[in-house]
């Protein structure tokens, strides 16, 4: 990187932080520091919301997951906006009504104390995994720049984000990420202009999108409906809604998010705005990686876009075999290449006989390309097992660091980190919390002093941190990171969604019913997902569906087994 | 266990300040959802 990017960089993220610490200045009760005194106005709620789910894996994993997989992951946010509609009419006013610091405060007042504390370790278990993998997307980033081992940009990460976190809580949080996300949208417009003026004289958008569509990256809508399909629309709108339902309606990171709205109306209108906004954002973040694919037609791609795994097994004894494959990737490319050079013309001249027979060589060498990159993977795993060789989360941050002008690259990677930042400051200010409200104060200490819950809070994030840092070390084998983070959600999520919907439509069920249900459950939805036997989003509808079935199930038993034992 | 040092400032009947009703407001997101999902089939044909 130039100078003028490690300036850019410094100044972008150097004027936020600053910004949202003067902004959460003077916070002197757990009120302020974990629900920003409730004063939020919708549209703070709303950008809040969203830069919580946008971490910096959806801009580092996404345009690389559509580079090799196309735009149908779009369809995976098809069930947000149905699920914002329900959040606003139940979980809003139930929660806002109750004064609730945490979501799972709630479930004591409903069932009883062990029905809560299993939901909150739920949550809890979930959320420490899933933040240690948004701490590690930056790690990448500041290990391909500094050309430092991942291991210390691991650490120098969570350092940053838990100081910042640790001071400014929940409104620092809230303060800045409105402004991380306006930085962000203009960033990311920036990029999807710069993409396509990369693009060779005479090869416009809609060619870069015509040539990406002939070899399969433009389908965003899949109407089959197949169980083993992981992204089609039926998994959208159905296991996609019951995610996104337990993610903003039981997930601490976001509940804590619209609870700092001022009123209902401001927090329902903060969750309309993410349901309006979110899939066209998504969209078009793909939409930049399905660009960047069409760039790597005209310009030749490396072998693997992760320089430090391609490097090491170039030097090991497989060496030959990754030169030889070079080699053929190379000559493949060239005839990518020719065709593509041949397709343009017959697009624009209407030839539907050329376009036709050019798109059947193009996805025949697409598939040689796919192939050979494969088999460098193999060649990698062979020579270092633990090797990170899925090189999607790889392919924005090697264009953006190869290809754009000075200035802009700093720019961007400073909103990969923001991204980062506002992430794993609201995972962490969630799960601190949880750990405060929900076993703490309950369980520990329950009377302390507002000042004594705010230091313990800030302990809390401090440890909660260190657990974030341990897991990000070893979220390097965990493939794509933003399918994996939504996989590690849907183990959980169902169980958790299943005791809330328990709670809020089925007033005969006991907390003892809804607690075993959610056990076996839980374990279901584990053997399930160990057996491949579904798709992870059906994984949300099976384990909230279970917990449902079986706590009415384990109710009708007690039932009878206390009216045998009256009679 | 609910915090008792806590204020409740909420009114859920409170209309939206956009359009007449919240179930209009919902009736919307249903309709961009639709809207959306029909530009991805144009999409997806035009491409494919």
């Amino acid at each position: 990187m130039s100078k003028v990017d490690w300036l850019v960089l410094a100044l972008t993220l150097l004027s936020i932080v600053i910004y949202g610490v003067w902004k959460s200045r003077g916070q002197k009760n757990i009120e302020g520091y974990l629900l920003a005194d409730k004063k939020m106005p919708w549209y703070q709620v709303g950008f809040s919301v969203m830069a919580t789910q946008a971490s910096a894996i959806t801009f580092l994993s996404a345009p690389g997951l559509a580079y090799s997989d196309g735009l149908r992951f779009v369809q995976f946010y098809f069930g947000l906006p149905l699920a914002m509609i329900v959040l606003c009419v139940t979980f809003i006013p139930i929660f806002h009504k109750l004064n609730v610091y945490t979501a799972y405060e709630y479930l004591e007042g409903r069932f009883d104390i062990k029905t809560r504390s299993l939901t909150a370790f739920l949550f809890l278990l979930q959320r420490g995994l899933s933040t240690g993998i948004t701490i590690y997307a930056p790690s990448i980033i500041l290990s391909s720049i500094l050309h430092v081992n991942i291991q210390y940009t691991t650490l120098i990460m969570g350092t940053l984000v838990i100081i910042y976190t640790v001071y400014g809580g929940t409104k620092a949080v809230s303060y800045t990420q409105m402004f991380q996300m306006a930085i962000i949208f203009s960033g990311l417009a920036m990029a999807g202009y710069m993409v396509v003026h990369l693009l060779p004289a005479g090869v416009g958008f809609t060619d870069a999108l015509q040539i990406a569509g002939k070899m399969g990256r433009t389908k965003a809508l899949d109407l089959h409906f197949d169980l083993n399909n992981k992204y089609n629309i039926w998994s959208g709108i159905i296991g996609g809604l019951f995610l996104q339902l337990s993610y903003f309606g039981t997930d601490q990171s976001q509940v804590g998010r619209y609870l700092t709205g001022s009123s209902v109306t401001q927090s329902r209108l903060g969750l309309v705005m993410n349901g309006l906004v979110k899939i066209p954002m998504q969209f078009l973040i793909l939409l930049i990686g399905v660009l960047v694919f069409a760039f790597y037609q005209y310009t030749a791609p490396p072998v693997s876009f992760n320089p430090v795994a391609l490097d090491a097994v170039k030097a090991s004894t497989y060496g030959p075999q990754v030169a030889k494959l070079e080699s053929d990737f190379e000559a493949v490319y060239a005839e990518k290449k020719r065709l593509v050079n041949e397709l343009v013309p017959a697009l624009h001249n209407g030839n539907k006989q050329e376009v036709d027979a050019t798109r059947i060589k193009l996805q025949a060498a697409d598939q040689a390309a796919l192939d050979i990159r494969q088999n460098v993977q193999t060649l990698m795993t062979k020579n270092d097992a633990a090797a990170d060789t899925n090189d999607t989360n790889y392919v924005f941050l090697s264009f953006v660091t190869e290809y754009l002008p000075v200035g802009m690259v700093g720019l961007l990677i400073a909103i990969i980190f923001l991204a980062a930042m506002g992430s794993t400051a609201s995972g962490l200010n969630s799960l601190a919390s949880t750990t405060i409200v929900d076993f703490y104060k309950r369980f520990i200490s329950k009377s302390g002093s507002d000042k004594h819950y705010l230091n313990a809070s800030r302990w809390a994030t401090v440890g909660w941190g260190g657990f974030c840092v341990i897991v990000a070390l070893y979220a390097g084998h965990l493939g794509n990171l933003i399918e994996a983070v939504n996989i590690l959600g849907s183990l959980f999520y169902g169980t958790i969604l299943g005791i809330f919907l328990v709670a809020f439509y089925f007033k005969k069920i006991g907390g003892s019913a809804v607690f075993v249900a959610a056990l076996i459950a839980e374990a279901i939805v584990c053997i399930v997902a160990f057996l491949n036997v579904m798709a992870f989003l059906w994984l949300n509808l099976l384990g909230c569906a279970l917990v449902i079935l079986l706590a009415t199930m384990v109710q009708q038993f007690f039932h009878r087994k206390r009216s045998n034992a009256v009679a | 266990m609910l915090l008792p040092n806590k204020s409740s400032k909420e009114n859920p009947e409170e209309p939206p300040p956009v359009l007449k009703s919240w179930n209009q407001v919902y009736a919307l997101i249903i309709a961009v959802l639709l809207a959306i999902i029909i530009f991805l089939y144009f999409f997806t044909r035009h491409f494919q």
